[in-house]
């Protein structure tokens, strides 16, 4: 058996043994917890730059003034012509149509009382497409659809790829002059999702299988670019 | 002999855990490309694949998820094969689930809060490391206690 003061030297040297394997442990511990967050530090870094969105624009609210409006309805509510565009906020064709061409036609034929033009959806092409007419149909509830409309065109940004996500559509809504927490509250609700649904299966019935597609004072016309529309509305004007 | 079992359990939910982590980042790795394989309960399952943030440096996130679950199969089944490196490996391994956990978490707060998305295929990889992090942090705590003092005085005292 030990004698008493070898039992006390003895006990000092494990506890002396047990605090260094207490610090080892937390310094192990403590280095490869480091050395984890370094590691997904440099992840979400290298990640973080794989979003190449463009920062949004916002279209111009000179463009519709003075000209009268009516939820999806711009122009003289008793034009002689009544155009139709069904479209999909991520067709390429509608963007370049809402940000090329509907900018001429509004000037020459709905400011001045020739046409009444109406936008309706035939969103199609996945998630992004139906938030968007989501969105837009939320932003006829605060009473300002049309400046919402051309500036998420205007952000036009491929097809699901995060171009025209909640987030974005709630800052377009912001940049557009519109209530961005009633936005919100609008979309996560879902209280315009039905009319989505039945514009999109009305169009269905009409036939309608691309976008944009447009209706003429009732009759579908296909779209084969902005001169032949603009032959289509000519001849139609001298008809009425 | 009770700790000896229960950290055998442990190593084997771990090792679970990462058989079905391969399971669902292999399936996701492979919807990365054949996106008509996709199948979803919820709608947001494609915006996530086809978002920006689903490759990294042109990696396919589920892919660096595939390989880091192969490495903890691989690493786990090496701390059986070899109690001697036991301790080490296992503080490895703890490293690397925590690096992914971390990336996780991120990954999920994209889904929520950029891409308004959800995956349940990427919740369900999320809730795979999250559970091998905890697992792991438990092994490598008790992998590295240092020896009870209470023992070693009975022994000094006898």
């Amino acid at each position: 058996m030990a004698s008493k003061n070898d039992k006390r030297k003895t006990r000092a040297q494990v506890r002396a043994e047990a605090e260094r394997a207490r610090k080892r442990r937390l310094a192990l511990i403590g280095g490869a917890v480091a050395l984890a967050l370094i590691v997904a530090g440099g992840l979400i870094w290298t990640n973080r730059d794989s979003s190449n969105l463009p920062s949004l624009q916002v279209a111009e609210a000179a463009a519709f003034e003075g000209i009268p409006t009516d939820g999806r309805v711009i122009g003289n509510p008793d034009a002689p012509l009544h155009l139709i565009e069904y479209g999909d906020y991520q067709c390429p064709a509608c963007a370049v149509f809402g940000t090329q061409v509907f900018p001429e036609l509004l000037s020459d034929y709905i400011a001045q009382g020739k046409v009444s033009f109406e936008f309706r959806d035939l969103a199609f092409l996945g998630d992004e497409s139906v938030t968007a007419a989501e969105a837009a149909a939320c932003a006829i509830e605060q009473g300002d659809f049309w400046l919402y409309h051309e500036t998420i065109y205007l952000n036009h940004y491929g097809e699901n790829l995060g171009g025209l996500s909640k987030s974005r559509l709630l800052e377009m809504a912001e940049l557009s002059g519109l209530d961005k927490d009633a936005m919100k509250s609008c979309l996560d609700s879902g209280a315009t999702s039905s009319q989505v649904q039945e514009m999109r299966q009305e169009a269905t019935q009409l036939g309608l299988n691309s976008t944009p597609s447009f209706v003429l004072n009732g009759e579908v016309i296909s779209w084969q670019g902005w001169d032949a529309l603009k032959q289509t509305l000519d001849a139609a004007l001298a008809d009425n | 002999m009770q700790r000896l079992q229960t950290t055998s359990r442990l190593t084997a939910i771990s090792l679970g855990l990462a058989l079905a982590g391969i399971a669902v980042s292999a399936y996701l790795t492979l919807v990365h490309y054949r996106d008509d394989l996709l199948v979803c309960a919820v709608s947001g399952c494609h915006t996530v694949q086809k978002s920006p943030y689903a490759e990294l440096a042109g990696i396919p996130v589920a892919a660096l998820g595939l390989g880091m679950f192969a490495l903890i199969v691989l690493l786990g089944a090496l701390r059986r094969a070899r109690p001697d490196l036991s301790d080490n490996l296992t503080l490895a391994i703890f490293a690397i689930v925590l690096a992914g956990s971390v990336f996780a978490i991120y990954l999920t707060w994209l889904e929520l809060f950029v891409i308004d998305a959800i995956c349940q295929w990427c919740v369900l990889t999320a809730l795979l490391i999250w559970a091998s992090t905890i697992v792991e942090g438990t092994l490598a705590w008790r992998a590295l206690k240092p020896p009870d003092l209470d023992d070693y005085e009975d022994e000094v005292a006898t």
